[in-house]
């Protein structure tokens, strides 16, 4: 009785030792070729699907409106708000948490065409009413997302550019009328408000007396100067009032500051996932280091600059647009969240290619983008690129920043007269006579190997961009 | 003592040097952003701009009020012949519109042209344009003629004499090469536009709280003097 208790008990212990053998060569299999035939050690790791949930709750931090406008009707007078203004923060969050997603939800209203504001997007903007705008369309996949709405399929929309909230349209309080601007086409939508939302007379009365806010500072459209200008909606400011801008210092995270003996602090923030060895070594040049496998390549460079790709990125299914999104947000995350602090990430631009999703990023910094420029060829570019499809990020290209106040400001007039004929005829004078200004605005620049991010005037002219540091009073 | 008084001229030396630098901006005081700047002859600091250039910019001024008093007179009968008919386009998309500026100043207005795209200009000629409004049975100049070099000038700044709708603004604007301005001709470098501008008397529209303000205002006023 007593030998076949002992037997037994060896014979658990070797089918646990059996089980401990499987299981370890499951690891070792799954390291050595991630996903294939089943995802191992995915079923184990409940991190991913914590990511996952985390990202519902930080989604909308990474998409803003690019202005929110006021337009009282009268002339051509239009009163932008400042990212910081209360109203700015209050309308977003309406549009965010509400309309948004109503948009997505329903079908738009039929409207009669009679009245040129229905089909005239340059007419509807000079009414009464509230302007939203994106930097660059959206597609309605991604807002979809974003906005956690239910079903697409009854709204025609493919992309939202703007929005104009015209709160004196409906009699009824308890709606509000949109009309939505894919850049072509006018869409009508009355949407509920919700308990938590403005009131109708809370956005009539900002309308009324926004006239009289000292704080919010009014731009004229330049066309009712010069009919001429082709886009009727570039604003500009007239008067001579001067803005506070600070300089910014840009540095790399002390956490992944680039050194021999940091090599693996930056691949525990840096690497998509931990599994499996890779190959560690500095570049050639010293300028990079790298990990690598047989599928994928990280480079992290002295200046911040990280560079991932997966080896076969144009292989595969690319997937819907929000899929792809979800991939690209969980994988700044993850890496901002423990490294990036003082500034917000959003979305600026979203482009489809055949295999994958681009998706470009900027780093902005209290209402203000901030671009890097290259060395080599002087381009001014997004801090953030990442191209990926519906199972994974494919390529990206960061440059991963923190950001403080430098140790100087300046004063800088904002007049598009100063602009133009001190700045922009003195630097070229050859757009003196023949300028075709598509936009002008105001952003910083920091080169790709600086610290300091000083403010530019970005001006969109001839279909080409240019930068002109701007001039303070001090200097 | 020969390193003695090597040292005292080495030193004597330094001080002229640093003096000569110390001493280089003359009589311009600093203004409160730290720039150099020049008392004017107003007595304000303007930065960057001297006395000698203040003296000059007035000149110019005063040289060119002179030159476009001489050009009015020379030219009234082709400047204000209302008959008169232009082919030649200098300028286009004129706007008369209020100015921002002022917004409680009903009469100030901005002239705002674009210089036309066919408009080729030697370096250092411009075009000028002038806006008179008619007035007495005459013609009176408004503000400062401007000088358009570029695309988007800035604007023509004047004052509008009339107010109400009987009595409407009609204002004539002309546009010339200073190139050509001793030799004009309608074919060949003259421009003539027409525009006529009403302005509305602003509504005395009764207010209580308006009124009740200034009731009180009176009412602190008699009682600040003590009256009661």
């Amino acid at each position: 009785m007593r030998v076949s208790n002992v037997e037994y008990k060896k014979s658990i212990l070797m089918i646990f030792l059996l089980l401990l053998c499987v299981f370890q060569m499951g690891i070792l299999w799954s390291e050595k070729n991630p996903g294939i035939p089943f995802p191992f050690i995915n079923q184990l790791s409940f991190w991913k699907n914590n990511e996952e949930h985390n990202i519902d709750e930080v989604k909308n931090n990474y998409y803003s409106a690019n202005a929110i406008i006021l337009s009282d009707g009268k002339e051509d007078l239009c009163w932008p708000l400042e990212p910081s203004h209360n109203l700015y923060r209050s309308i977003w969050k309406d549009l965010q948490n509400n309309y948004l997603r109503q948009i997505i939800e329903k079908k738009p209203e039929l409207t009669s065409g009679e009245k040129l504001y229905e089909h005239d997007w340059y007419s509807l903007i000079k009414m009464k009413c509230i302007i939203v705008e994106f930097k660059n369309p959206l597609p309605k996949g991604a807002i979809k997302w974003l906005t956690g709405a239910k079903d697409a399929s009854a709204s025609p929309l493919k992309e939202i550019y703007k929005i104009a909230i015209v709160p004196y349209e409906s009699i009824n309080n308890t709606e509000n009328t949109l009309y939505v601007y894919d850049g072509v086409n006018i869409y009508k939508y009355l949407v509920n408000i919700g308990s938590g939302d403005m009131k109708k007379s809370d956005y009539i009365k900002a309308i009324e007396t926004i006239e009289d806010n000292d704080n919010v500072f009014p731009m004229n459209r330049l066309s009712s100067y010069y009919p001429s200008i082709k886009n009727p909606e570039l604003l500009v400011r007239m008067d001579y009032s001067e803005k506070r801008i600070w300089d910014l210092l840009l540095k790399t995270p002390n956490e992944i500051d680039f050194n021999d003996e940091n090599v693996d602090m930056i691949e525990e923030y840096l690497r998509e996932d931990h599994r499996g060895s890779m190959i560690t070594k500095f570049s050639e040049d010293g300028t990079n280091l790298i990990f690598s496998d047989e599928q994928q390549v990280y480079r992290y460079y002295f200046n911040g600059f990280f560079d991932y790709q997966y080896r076969n990125k144009n292989n595969g299914d690319k997937g819907l647009v929000e899929e792809a999104l979800e991939k690209a947000l969980i994988f700044i995350e993850n890496r901002r969240k423990k490294l990036i602090d003082g500034v917000e990430i959003h979305l600026n631009k979203i482009n489809e290619k055949p295999y994958y999703y681009e998706f470009i990023f900027d780093y902005v910094f209290e209402g203000m983008e901030v671009k890097i420029q290259d060395r080599r060829n002087q381009n001014v570019q997004s801090a953030i690129t990442i191209c990926a499809n519906r199972d994974r990020v494919v390529d990206v290209k960061w440059y991963i920043k923190t950001f403080a106040y430098n140790d100087y400001y300046d004063f800088y007039s904002l007049n598009f007269y100063d602009f133009f004929e001190k700045q922009l005829i003195a630097e070229y004078p050859e757009y003196a006579i023949v300028p075709v200004f598509n936009d002008i605005s105001v952003i910083y620049i920091c080169p790709e190997n600086g610290m300091r991010a000083e403010p530019y005037w970005r001006v969109d002219i001839n279909s080409k961009p240019i930068y002109l540091k701007m001039r303070g009073k001090g200097e | 003592m020969a390193k003695k008084l090597f040292f005292m001229l080495l030193v004597i030396g330094l001080i002229a040097g640093g003096a000569v630098v110390s001493m280089a901006t003359g009589d311009k005081g600093v203004n409160f952003d730290g720039a150099l700047a020049e008392i004017t002859l107003n007595g304000t600091l303007v930065p960057g701009v001297s006395v000698e250039d203040v003296q000059y910019i007035e000149d110019d001024i005063q040289e060119e009020e002179y030159i476009y008093k001489k050009m009015i007179e020379e030219y009234d009968s082709l400047f204000f012949d209302k008959n008169i008919q232009t082919d030649k386009v200098y300028i286009k998309d004129i706007v008369i519109k209020k100015s921002d500026s002022k917004k409680d100043v009903i009469q100030d207005y901005d002239l705002l042209v674009t210089l036309d795209d066919s408009v080729n200009l030697e370096y250092g000629d411009f075009i000028i344009v002038m806006a008179f409004v008619e007035k007495d049975g005459g013609y009176e100049l408004l503000g400062t003629p401007i000088k358009v070099f570029i695309k988007y000038p800035k604007p023509y700044k004047f004052e509008l004499p009339f107010v109400g709708e009987e009595q409407p603004n009609r204002i004539r604007i002309i546009a010339f090469p200073k190139s050509s301005y001793d030799q004009f001709t309608l074919e060949d470098n003259f421009q003539v536009e027409h525009k006529e501008v009403i302005i509305r008397e602003p509504k005395q529209s009764f207010s209580i709280r308006s009124s009740l303000i200034n009731t009180r205002e009176s009412f602190n006023f008699v009682k600040s003097w003590e009256i009661i």
